[in-house]
């Protein structure tokens, strides 16, 4: 079997509906059927790609985000929220955005915080007048900093497919989130002045520092996460467990709303999240199996010198292939998928492969709202009926403020790099 | 078939989560040995290796037989719902030659695996969870095409154009 049929076989596979790592699958072991390759390798390929300490990082923070989740935390962390930015005008939708950017410090999936706090930002601001089509879309778009600000299950994938340090990632990932959010709520105060919404709370400093004391628990995630990574006390994948054991302390000691029953019903419910992701790192490994023997990354390289000293265009274009299968495919299947094909590319675009990887990331997370098969404009779709028309017509200057953070992020790389650098030995 | 499917699913939604549980337990006691007993227990990595593998290859298993793997819609989503089921039942049959033919290599390639480097167990049994994983596959999404099959026999003019039903 040639590259040829091989790349129009997998293409024709996902275009009959087949799942996206199935689809790998099979094109990869029919090639190695067909060129007479042991397929007892391709099995032992599929086990040594899930033999990775690391990945373990990626149910654990799930199962971290479902047991706070079940904690209530999100109610004390609404309510914090409200009483620090429900001032402003547009209260309720700064208080979506700064929650997003709160619970991103403990969840690593976008989809879990629209799932989660976001249902909760998203049913306030109905009830306080808010348009749903507006409600909807920026629950959708600041679910997006979810796995910008560190923890990211995708930052986790990008480090393992590019053997970066996942901690840099973590760290380079916060400025960048950060600027997501403040662009997302200069938009909403903008909407919140021309609509007429108004604050969601006066000014109390005994509120706030009431409600401060009720988060502040919760709000500790981030920080024991970060700082035990950052002070080397334990490895990524130790510090997702170290998320669990610390949400599992908060419910069943603290606040004791936790039950066994919960806690098993979280570890289910991860498990049946899981299946769907860990599915690709098989796939991903011996798709790229396929394309490392066809000679792809070899091609690739031949490729860049065709845009020799036009770093630019090599980001531009890069950015490009990203958007377009963001708006068909899962960010994960994009960047198992590409970036083993995109390595070469890094040098030449002239970027450090951490900011390559945020600008990565970020691109890929905007795909999860932008029409058709958006992951975060299905399940918030999901709360209330709204046309699809209508939320869309809200979304687009949520996804054009997406993008031009996005240029931010590429054109000023301290971005990214600033905290990594100030942290970490170069 | 179906129960048989059930009972399946029941096992591998028991089992699953339990692995992940101890996993999570065995990582935590990894670092409370390291601080606290100053006596760090050196084959807690690879036996969390171990726990993740088979927990991954049942979630995988259990995913397919949900159907809830991550689809490209877009284009099926279009096609009329026959011309949807021929399709589904075709690379529902392609899969299921992939897998099937995936389980005796991998079951070959088992005897070459030795002992583990800290635990010094088989690493073959580890492994062995690879064919059970693609028996399982297969068997979960040959469900499906009969499924689809009879879906496309039963209900012949249920549904003439496209659209997501």
């Amino acid at each position: 079997m040639s590259l040829f049929f091989f790349i129009v076989f997998f293409t024709g596979l996902l275009a009959a509906g087949m799942p996206i790592a199935f689809s790998m699958i099979t094109a990869s072991v029919l090639y190695a059927f067909f060129n007479g390759i042991d397929l007892g390798f391709l099995g032992t390929q599929m086990y040594a790609s899930m033999n990775n300490f690391i990945l373990m990082a990626i149910p654990l923070f799930l199962l971290a985000s479902e047991i706070m989740d079940k904690t209530l935390i999100s109610k004390r962390m609404f309510k914090f929220a409200n009483s620090l930015v429900g001032v402003i005008p547009g209260g309720l939708g700064h208080v979506n955005v700064l929650t997003s950017i709160i619970f991103s410090g403990m969840s690593g999936a976008a989809v879990a915080d629209a799932g989660g706090i976001g249902r909760l930002c998203y049913r306030a601001m109905v009830e306080e007048g808010y348009d749903k089509p507006f409600s909807m879309s920026l629950t959708a778009a600041s679910a997006v900093i979810g796995p910008i600000i560190p923890p990211s299950i995708p930052f986790v994938v990008y480090a393992m497919v590019m053997n970066e340090s996942v901690g840099k990632l973590f760290f380079g990932g916060i400025i960048p989130g950060l600027i997501l959010g403040l662009a997302l709520m200069a938009y909403v105060f903008i909407i919140a002045i021309k609509r007429k919404y108004k604050a969601s709370a006066q000014f109390s400093f005994s509120v706030l520092l009431r409600s401060f004391k009720e988060a502040f628990l919760s709000l500790m995630t981030p920080l024991i996460l970060l700082g035990t990574i950052y002070f080397g006390v334990v490895t990524v994948t130790e510090a997702a467990a170290v998320a669990v054991i610390y949400a599992c302390i908060l419910g069943f000691i603290v606040y004791r709303n936790l039950t066994i029953r919960d806690f098993w019903d979280s570890l289910k419910k991860v498990f049946f999240l899981s299946g769907s992701i860990v599915l690709l790192f098989p796939a991903a490994k011996v798709f790229g199996f396929v394309l490392i023997k066809e000679d792809i990354p070899q091609l690739m390289m031949q490729f860049t010198k065709g845009f020799a000293g036009e770093p630019l265009l090599i980001i531009l274009f890069v950015n490009i292939v990203f958007f377009v299968m963001g708006c068909i495919s899962d960010p994960l299947v994009n960047i198992m998928l590409f970036m083993p094909i995109f390595q070469p590319l890094i040098q030449a675009s002239g970027l450090s492969s951490i900011h390559f990887g945020i600008m990565i990331v970020l691109n890929a997370m905007i795909g999860l709202i932008t029409p058709p098969v958006g992951a975060l404009l299905i399940t918030i779709n999901s709360f209330d009926k709204v046309k699809f028309s209508d939320l869309m017509k809200e979304t687009w200057p949520f996804i054009l403020i997406e993008v031009f953070v996005l240029g931010i992020v590429v054109f000023f790389p301290q971005t990214v790099l600033y905290i990594p650098n100030l942290l970490f030995e170069k | 078939m179906k129960k048989l499917q059930q009972g399946l699913m029941l096992f591998e939604r028991t089992l699953g989560p339990s692995l992940f549980g101890i996993l999570l337990f065995i990582i935590t006691l990894g670092i409370l040995s390291r601080y606290f007993l100053r006596r760090p227990i050196f084959w807690i990595e690879e036996f969390s290796n171990f726990l993740f593998i088979w927990f991954c290859f049942l979630a995988m298993s259990n995913a397919t037989g949900r159907g809830a793997h991550i689809v490209i819609e877009l284009f099926v989503d279009i096609m009329p719902f026959r011309v949807r089921q021929i399709v589904k039942i075709l690379h529902g049959i392609i899969l299921e030659f992939v897998c099937l033919i995936l389980i005796l290599p991998c079951i070959r390639i088992m005897e070459r695996y030795t002992l583990s480097s800290m635990m010094r167990v088989p690493e073959g049994v580890i492994f062995l969870i690879v064919p059970i994983a693609f028996l399982f596959f297969a068997f979960h999404n040959g469900l499906r095409v009969v499924e689809a099959f009879h879906e496309l026999v039963s209900s012949p003019k249920k549904i003439s154009g496209g659209g997501n039903t």
